[in-house]
């Protein structure tokens, strides 16, 4: 986006509308401190892939949310007479395609009765260590785990700008005619890769970063 | 560009005039650096009006971010309480 800010768009095809978005870096607009999140999703909604998509639409509903990215241990979700549920735990991640969180919320919170619900009627501890115990046996807290730090390689430099810098570069020299021999698709692509090579050590920590997350 | 007032302006609120879920300690914000607030906050709920922030909560669309956004401990979050703040048609 302008003024540098990593940000990621969606648009989601639902029976009779369309749900568009933007998920914008909040460490990017704090450093850039000069665009309003509130524009980011007018200027994704004018890029000329997007305009045609949703050309004579009508706004129905604004909403915003925050996203917190990473998720809180299985020790902390839990005290004495709270469980922490949902985003409000963290329990999201974007793998780049797909932003995970709602699945999250809905499993978090039906464990979160369930543990309830094995205290009830047993006492006065009110310590949901259960919930925690329970948790962990679920996909919720095995993905947190699977997945962390995946938000290093999703908001990274590489993925905003370096390789689809290379993949532009890449494109363009398959798909010109300039008169020489063509040359190997490998070979392109390395062509291209090395006009970054000033960038070539965060290439190769996010490659690794993403083959083991993504 | 659809202006965020208008967008705004598509919700319903029932708004709690008695009780202000989320306050800024406006000492704080008189010595503030940066004012991200006025970035951050999607509902354009912070402005700077003759360089003072200026806080509306009535439009606040309860998404968090000012709660995480401001970093010199000027905005005290809350719940709205029960039956107040923004209505959302689609969720």
């Amino acid at each position: 986006m302008d003024g540098g800010v990593k940000a990621g768009g969606f648009l989601y095809t639902n029976k009779e509308s369309i749900s568009i978005g933007a998920v914008i870096s909040m460490g990017d607009l704090r450093k850039n401190n000069q665009t309003y999140s509130f524009n980011v999703i007018e200027q994704f909604k004018d890029h000329p892939f997007i305009a045609p998509l949703i050309q004579d639409g009508r706004v129905e509903e604004y909403s915003a949310h925050l996203v917190p990215e990473g998720g809180m241990s299985v020790d902390s979700v839990y005290g004495n007479g709270y469980m922490i549920a949902g985003d409000t735990a963290g329990f999201t991640f974007s793998n780049g395609l797909v932003l995970q969180g709602m699945n999250y919320a809905i499993v978090s919170g039906i464990v979160a009765a369930d543990s309830f619900m094995e205290k009830k009627g047993k006492g006065s501890d009110m310590n949901f260590a259960n919930y925690g115990e329970n948790l962990a046996k679920t996909f919720v807290m095995k993905d947190m785990k699977n997945f962390s730090g995946i938000d290093r390689v999703t908001w990274s430099e590489t993925i905003h700008n370096t390789i689809p810098a290379i993949a532009e570069d890449a494109m363009l020299n398959i798909f010109s005619e300039d008169g020489n021999p063509k040359k190997h698709l490998s070979q392109i692509v390395l062509s291209s890769a090395l006009k970054h090579k000033d960038k070539r050590k965060d290439l190769a920590v996010d490659l690794y970063r993403m083959i083991r997350r993504l | 560009m659809m202006k965020i007032e208008d967008r705004l302006s598509l919700l319903n609120y029932k708004i709690d005039k008695s009780y202000a879920h989320i306050t800024v300690n406006p000492s704080i914000c008189e010595t503030c650096p940066d004012h991200f607030c006025t970035f951050a906050c999607p509902a354009k709920c912070y402005t700077l009006i003759d360089e003072k922030l200026n806080f509306k909560y009535e439009d606040c669309v309860e998404c968090g971010t000012c709660d995480t956004a401001c970093s010199h401990g000027s905005v005290a979050w809350t719940n709205t309480k029960g039956g107040h703040g923004v209505k959302y048609k689609f969720g």
